[in-house]
């Protein structure tokens, strides 16, 4: 099976493949299909958002996905997960080994690999992928230390999480050109040069719709750059985000929250605290009004941290299968850099640190 | 029926404790408690199925009409190669039962707005609905439903990498049918006929025009002088008039296998026809293409080549074509020509066959149209329109394109992917957890300020697009019924329902009522100042039924006579109003019959529902157009086609525009909302960003954005007769 990659890579699209996937053909085009066929991805843990981002991924063509997950299936798995069953639970095991068949059996052209643990050889086991996500991983040394890797070897890196009602996704792609489409808005022309903190215009050219020859489309190459997780940790300011009053004022409580659970150290005994979250406001510069209440930071930490929540995850897991399946594809601008999810306002702001 | 009660540990009540107005975990025991309907098992009604499941709703009852397609099996997680051609509803359920832990589910294979199969009590079963709908009559059916029986409904849609939800509840937020929707586009019948510049104009005219006039048995001949040209050009007219009576002869020829005429020889015929005779009479209209002519003259046609034409022709009947022609590269004109010639020799043969099958068969009866009818998944009909559209668009200049460019144009096709679908039932998801913090009772203003302040509309703003980069979903607070909206704020709604008599003659029973009982319960309920005074339409087909000059009916019994049944709606108006010139407002009732309500001493009786009508000054007259949408959608239609003179291209009216408040709250803080006067048409995907972005003011000041939202997939197909 082996071999296969390199064949299919060269290979077109078959009749099959072009009337299965007709209806994303239409949007990202034939050649982006071509490309999400050829590519390797590695997704780390099967919870929840493991599951959403997979059954999205596979659906959608990828070439091969690698899921690595030692957890054994308990009862809760069932709130989010839907490749497992009552009788899975009953008989008990390994949640990857249930999953692997329903997996397999959404889309039989995509090459599914199960495995418990990575390679003690962390770097050689990554460098065989294009892209690497990481779900359900709480220790931020974990994150860091994969991170490294993958910013070295130029492997892009998704990584997210779900705390009951709340959701995060930290993007790492290193440096990335995206070009996108978009409708020339009358005489203007789109600007070269710096658009915001990490992205700049660095190509512009015009071009004429085949179908209406009145419209005139340009075409824009954006260049984003990336901070690692830990740059990130240390240099976050929120106040170099060009949010509106309005945004501002509106900031969900669950990003300090979410930053503070990813910064602070979890095994010690102040871990989320008044104090720690005070901190946090400082440190990422957030206004000297903003606080955060005793009882959404009691509800956050009794209630909903390291919690998932189906429809959480399908919002989360949707974002960044779309975000990986645009940066495979080489089509649209991607996410940059960090975004929180509150599931009680349906806010998702996106924080370009 | 699949019911699952087995136990086991969950997560959800805990989180759900983040609702703070509940004490623990009565969140979640309304939730066990919660019966939803769930319209649509397709792109949105999978992901939102899996989501309402995992959820642990207590009951959930599933409605599609359709039946699964290969090119749904790229979103539709629920299904796989094996199900296609099975009903979506019925396998969407089979589907979830592994993972279902909690939830009783119900499947139905069948059309929403079928009033015999989901009748309104039916409907009332639910606690509220949540829509996953592909097309805008079925959301403006349900969305109708919510008004009559005051439930609240999740409104959300996808196109590509767009998507929107919204919560509505009737009386204190928007309905669906307050804001307008964009309408298909048309295009004038001469741009189609005579001026075409764009292949969309090619396309229209091979599937609409060319297709449907070559099969189809409908022969009356075009002599209709009150169409509407989009011209004034008497002798343009003349000359499309006369073009459309030639095809139609021509039309005889395929019909007529008693002649010599072979195929080969009549596809000569129709190619020297429409490229090269109808070319030239076209040219000869001098006004159309000259220096101060109204059409481009980039796209003055040229008449394909005669010899072309014959060449091709006679090459063919010595050798087969083994050319592999690729559906997604575009094809040169030789071809194009090729192609067409094959395909229009299948569908001739094809034809030819339906039309002795019909003759031949006992029941000869001439109503019965015999019709092959244009399918984007009949390869046949489509490469015949493609074809010939792409013949037309090479005599006038336009660019050629592929079958499968062609395929989404003539389909009507809109992008839909997985992700944007599970966000978006994400998003819907959530939405419903806040339908259950405030009581059932809606009206008090307690409840006002609890569920409105709660719910927003959402659409996804990041995913694939350049601008606006600091949110990935925008979100609104949901707005107050706009006042001149038809369906939820100029008419009062209820039900009228009929109870049999008890007596074991079912509906026969209620027989005995006739229109007068109807008017005189009606006056006495409602305080008009007398019969004459009101009057009464029904509005499924348009009918006047009562006013004070037409009192014919007053005798005729309602179901029998009158052939009102379930599902009909009757629209009440104050017609004389009061002393002080105040009118009753309008009231719609849906009529239903029921074997409840058996009155004592048994005999059928008529319920009127129990709402005040109050006094309103009196309101610009209630359009017809407005209010006979819901069951009379071919009257549009028509109306597009004949009246206004243009030709109906998306032939499923499943795009719409959808207002928002865009960010009106964010961008500009210092403007206040004044009710819903400005509104400017500016699509979702709207070409400021990147200009705010770089400091470029836009054009025009957005107050109000639109966004452009279509069902999540296609498939529907209206026979344009």
């Amino acid at each position: 099976m082996g071999d296969k990659k390199n064949i299919m890579n060269n290979t077109e699209l078959t009749k099959d493949e072009i009337e299965l996937y007709d209806r994303q053909i239409r949007l990202w085009g034939i050649s982006a299909q071509q490309r999400m066929r050829s590519s390797k991805v590695l997704l780390f843990n099967l919870g929840g958002l493991g599951t959403e981002i997979t059954k999205n991924l596979v659906l959608s063509g990828i070439g091969h996905l690698t899921i690595v997950d030692d957890h054994d299936i308990v009862d809760e798995d069932l709130d989010t997960q839907f490749f497992l069953s009552l009788e899975d639970l009953a008989i008990g095991g390994k949640r990857v080994d249930k999953a692997k068949h329903r997996i397999q059996d959404m889309n039989p052209r995509v090459k599914i690999d199960v495995k418990y643990n990575l390679l003690e050889n962390l770097e050689k086991e990554l460098s065989q992928y294009d892209l690497v996500i990481l779900t359900e991983v709480n220790d931020k040394l974990d994150i860091i230390q994969i991170n490294e890797i993958t910013h070295s070897l130029n492997i892009p890196l998704y990584v997210c999480g779900c705390h009951g009602l709340y959701g995060y996704i930290f993007v790492d792609l290193i440096k990335f050109d995206s070009k996108d489409e978009k409708l020339k808005n009358g005489n203007f022309s789109t600007k070269l040069g710096k658009l915001s903190n990490n992205r700049e215009v660095i190509e512009v050219t015009d071009k004429i719709d085949d179908l209406d020859p009145t419209k005139i489309f340009e075409k824009i190459v954006t260049r984003n750059y990336y901070k690692t997780f830990q740059q990130v940790l240390q240099t976050a300011r929120v106040s170099d985000i060009s949010f509106t009053k309005k945004q501002m004022k509106r900031l969900t409580p669950a990003a300090p929250v979410i930053f503070a659970s990813l910064f602070d150290d979890r095994s010690q005994k102040d871990f989320l605290s008044m104090a720690n979250i005070c901190k946090i406001i400082k440190k990422l510069n957030l206004p000297q009004e903003y606080t955060v209440s005793k009882e959404f930071l009691d509800n956050f930490k009794n209630n909903q941290l390291n919690l998932e929540f189906s429809p959480v995850c399908a919002v989360i897991g949707g974002a960044v299968a779309q975000d990986v399946i645009n940066i495979l594809g080489k089509r649209e601008s991607p996410l940059n850099n960090f975004i929180i999810f509150d599931g009680t306002t349906l806010e998702m702001p996106i924080f370009e640190f | 029926m699949i019911e699952a009660v087995t136990q086991r540990r969950s997560n959800v009540p805990k989180i759900l404790n983040a609702f703070k107005n509940n004490n623990t975990s009565q969140h979640f025991s309304k939730l066990r408690d919660t019966k939803l309907l769930l319209v649509g098992a397709g792109g949105i009604g999978c992901e939102l199925l899996k989501d309402l499941v995992l959820l642990q709703y207590g009951e959930i009852h599933v409605v599609d009409l359709d039946t699964i397609d290969l090119s749904n099996l790229n979103r539709q997680f629920l299904f796989r190669h094996r199900d296609i051609k099975t009903p979506k509803s019925t396998t969407a359920v089979k589907a979830v039962e592994y993972f279902n832990t909690n939830t009783k589910l119900v499947a139905y294979q069948g059309n929403i707005m079928d009033p015999e199969i989901f009748t309104i009590d039916w409907f009332n079963q639910f606690d509220f609905f949540v829509n996953a709908l592909d097309n805008l009559q079925a959301r403006r059916y349900v969305n109708k439903m919510s008004q009559f029986l005051n439930k609240k409904l999740l409104e959300s849609g996808t196109s590509g990498f767009d998507g929107y939800i919204q919560p509505m509840v009737p009386h204190l937020t928007e309905c669906f049918d307050c804001t307008t929707k964009e309408l298909p586009k048309t295009f004038p019948v001469c741009t189609i006929r005579s001026t075409p510049s764009q292949p969309i104009h090619c396309i229209v005219w091979a599937k609409d025009f060319l297709f449907q006039q070559l099969f189809t048995s409908d022969t009356t001949i075009e002599n209709n002088n009150n169409h509407n040209f989009g011209s004034t050009d008497p002798k343009e007219i003349e000359r499309i008039k006369n073009e459309t009576n030639e095809l139609k002869s021509l039309q005889l020829e395929i019909t007529n296998t008693s002649t010599n005429n072979n195929i080969n020889q009549i596809i000569q015929h129709l190619l020297t026809k429409l490229f090269v005779q109808d070319i030239k009479k076209l040219l000869s209209i001098g006004t159309l293409y000259n220096n101060n002519s109204r059409s481009n003259n980039k796209n003055k046609p040229s008449p394909l080549s005669q010899e072309l034409i014959n060449d091709t022709i006679n090459k063919m009947k010595i050798n087969s074509n083994n050319k592999i022609l690729k559906l997604n590269n575009v094809w040169d004109i030789n071809d194009n020509l090729i192609r067409f010639i094959e395909v229009a020799h299948v569908l001739i043969k094809r034809y030819r066959k339906l039309l002795s099958l019909a003759s031949s068969s006992e029941n000869n009866n001439k109503d019965n149209e015999v019709c092959i009818e244009f399918d984007k998944d009949d390869q046949d009909t489509l490469e015949f329109v493609a074809t010939a559209a792409n013949l037309r668009s090479f005599v006038f200049n336009i660019p050629i394109l592929s079958i499968f460019d062609i395929k989404q144009i003539a389909g009507n096709i809109i992008p839909a992917i997985a992700t944007t679908n599970a966000i978006v039932a994400g998003l819907s998801s959530l939405s419903s957890l806040k339908f259950l913090t405030s009581s059932s009772t809606l009206y008090s203003d307690k409840d006002t300020n609890d569920i409105t302040s709660n719910l927003s509309i959402a659409f996804t703003a990041k995913a694939g697009k350049l601008g606006n980069n600091n949110k990935y979903i925008t979100t609104t607070q949901v707005t107050k019924p706009n006042q001149n909206c038809v369906v939820c704020s100029t008419v009062m709604r209820g039900l009228l329902k009929i109870a049999e008599d008890g007596n074991g003659n079912g509906a026969d029973s209620c027989n005995s009522i006739v229109l007068s009982d109807l008017i005189d319960n009606l006056v006495s309920k409602y305080g008009y100042t007398n019969a004459e005074s009101i009057s009464i339409m029904d509005i499924n087909s348009g009918r006047l039924l009562y006013d004070a000059d037409f009192d014919d009916l007053l005798n005729k019994t309602l179901i029998r006579d009158l052939k009102i049944s379930n599902g009909n709606i009757l629209l009440i108006t104050d017609e004389d109003g009061n002393d002080a010139g105040k009118f009753r407002k309008p009231l719609e009732l849906y009529f239903q019959i029921c074997n409840d309500n058996i009155n004592a001493d048994h005999k059928p009786s008529l319920i009127l529902p129990d709402i005040e009508l109050p006094l309103v000054k009196p309101l610009k007259s209630i359009s017809m157009d407005e209010t006979t949408d819901i069951n009379d959608n071919k009257s549009q239609i028509k109306e597009y086609d004949e009246d206004n003179g243009v030709i109906d291209i998306d032939d499923s009216d499943d795009e719409l525009i959808m207002d928002f408040n865009g960010d009106a709250d964010e961008e500009e803080e210092e403007e206040e909302e004044e009710g819903n006067t400005t509104k400017h048409s500016i699509l979702y995907d709207d070409e400021t960003d990147i200009s705010a972005e770089t400091g470029i003011e836009p054009p025009t000041k957005k107050t109000r954005g639109e966004i452009r939202q279509s069902k999540d997939h296609e498939d529907v197909i209206i026979d344009l007769d």
